[in-house]
């Protein structure tokens, strides 16, 4: 049974969102509100507001984030990368799918339906295949953290932290 | 659970009365000019609240009757008499993972600091809000440092600017913008400026407007410095305001120390990441500007998360507008200056030949 999520007019407390490990759907979004994501200078920077967690994808990631967080089907979106960048296509729908997983579990993404067929296969340039690389940044919780001035508990985020359990 | 819906409908009913408290408190209006725009502050005539705006003081301008575009309401909780409500969505102080954290709905905006006592709402649709403090006598300091800084991102966003986690500092009318975490030396590199001859806009929270590049505007006069590094800062230490306060960052205003250089735009010509060197010289490395974006964004974005994508999008422009550089800065605070000093003349002279 699909979990509620918060609408994009409301947010409140939105729940953190936690994805399946594993890839069973064939299109996915945004997981917006809570996550957003800007393309710049051929990387994207994507930014989790619940976590405090931010991500940078370089190479293929980038390139393919366009026409994943468009809900174009992986299936697609493999064939336009094994086009672009010379690569098996049965190469990229594994890499493919494990980096959609790993979003996915880091409730960048989640899975929905697919609106319908695209017309054709995504635009995508020329490139060379480097991967579906993603960077993981959480050392800001801890800049803020032993930043007085900004007290981040007071501003909402992060949140508490939960107590160390003894060994 | 408390639902969106139950959280909008506490939030309308108490903008309701505060609104009616407003009609019947004596109050006095004060003027400013914030990001170019009018803005009314209506204060309780007891005066309490007003100790709050000293951050602000250099944006005060006379009433020249231009409809404002922002008309906040400020409350001191203790001295005008209004409390919050007993209700779950406020209700935090035992449970800070329930209640009200944030709320994004519709033209409103709200967010609640119950440690601080501090309530922020924002109805961009009418663009009147209400900065509730329970009491301004336990306020925290930082919360005097940058008042009502949540409705201040909510209602620049909504007129397509931002509120950059950023210094700007500049000369003659060009500004640089100074990005960074916190502990990057931003206030540093600002004073530094500041005691060169620099126009001040930020040393920590600066807005910038919708234009293309986009000019920085002062959103609070404050500095802070780390008290580790208050040997450097002898020279203003009658001004530091809170110098016995060993859980405080010291603070001042910089009209204090540079009256006449703090509130006037800056049109940005270049977007500086300073980097703790420890060099002989000041040298300032061309950077990405994803890199840049990376180091601006998140903490600008996670201080304000309810600003979001808009803001997002606003500080990616500014970094593929504007050149980036890294300044790996100098132990002397003159040649850090002096560095961008010469980094300005040079982005103006791009500018100008790029203009011809």
């Amino acid at each position: 049974m699909p979990q509620p999520q918060p609408s994009a007019a409301a947010r409140y407390n939105p729940p953190l969102q936690r994805g399946a490990l594993a890839v069973d759907s064939a299109c996915f979004e945004v997981n917006s509100p809570t996550v957003i994501g800007e393309a710049i200078d051929g990387e994207v920077m994507v930014i989790n507001l619940v976590s405090g967690i931010y991500y940078n994808l370089t190479g293929t990631a980038a390139a393919a984030w366009p026409m994943l967080s468009a809900g174009i089907p992986l299936d697609a979106i493999a064939t336009a990368v094994s086009h672009a960048c010379g690569i098996d296509t049965a190469v990229v729908t594994r890499d493919l799918t494990g980096f959609v997983a790993g979003l996915t579990a880091e409730d960048i993404v989640r899975a929905t339906g697919c609106a319908s067929a695209p017309a054709g296969l995504p635009a995508m340039a020329p490139a060379t295949y480097t991967g579906f690389a993603i960077s993981r940044y959480d050392d800001l919780r801890a800049l803020l953290v032993i930043d007085p001035v900004h007290e981040v508990g007071d501003f909402g985020w992060p949140p508490p932290a939960e107590p160390r359990k003894p060994a | 659970m408390i639902t969106s819906e139950q959280a909008r409908d506490t939030l309308r009913d108490l903008v309701a009365a505060l609104e009616r408290a407003a009609d019947s408190r004596p109050s006095i209006v004060r003027r400013y000019r914030i990001a170019g725009a009018p803005v009314a502050l209506h204060v309780g005539a007891g005066g309490a609240a007003q100790e709050m705006l000293h951050a602000i003081a250099p944006l005060e301008c006379p009433d020249d009757n231009s409809p404002p575009l922002l008309s906040l309401y400020i409350w001191d909780g203790q001295r005008d008499g209004v409390t919050l409500p007993e209700s779950p969505v406020l209700r935090r102080d035992d449970a800070p993972e329930a209640g009200l954290g944030g709320y994004a709905g519709d033209s409103l905006r709200a967010f609640y600091q119950p440690n601080a006592g501090v309530l922020s709402l924002l109805d961009t649709g009418c663009r009147r809000g209400h900065w509730w403090l329970r009491d301004v006598a336990t306020t925290p300091y930082y919360e005097r440092a940058a008042p009502f800084k949540h409705i201040l991102q909510w209602w620049i966003a909504d007129r397509g600017g931002a509120l950059l986690h950023s210094a700007a500092v500049g000369i003659d009318g060009a500004g640089i913008l100074i990005a960074g975490p916190s502990g990057s030396g931003k206030s540093s590199t600002a004073l530094a400026c500041v005691d060169a001859g620099f126009a001040f806009a930020s040393d920590d929270y600066v807005l910038i407007d919708a234009t293309h590049p986009p000019h920085a505007h002062l959103a609070y006069a404050t500095a802070k410095v780390v008290r580790s590094s208050l040997d450097r800062h002898q020279h203003h230490r009658r001004h530091f305001r809170n110098l016995g306060r060993d859980d405080e960052k010291p603070m001042l205003f910089v009209q204090d120390v540079a009256p006449g250089r703090v509130g006037s735009p800056l049109a940005l010509k270049a977007v500086v990441l300073p980097f703790v060197a420890h060099r002989t010289t000041t040298r300032l490395v061309r950077i990405h500007p994803a890199e840049m974006l990376r180091a601006l964004a998140p903490s600008s974005v996670l201080l304000f998360p309810l600003a979001g994508d808009a803001a997002f999008r606003r500080m990616a422009d500014v970094c593929r507008e504007l050149p980036c550089f890294r300044a790996e800065l100098a132990d002397d605070p003159v040649d850090v200056a002096t560095a961008l000093r010469g980094l300005l003349a040079n982005t103006q002279a791009v500018s100008a030949r790029a203009a011809e």
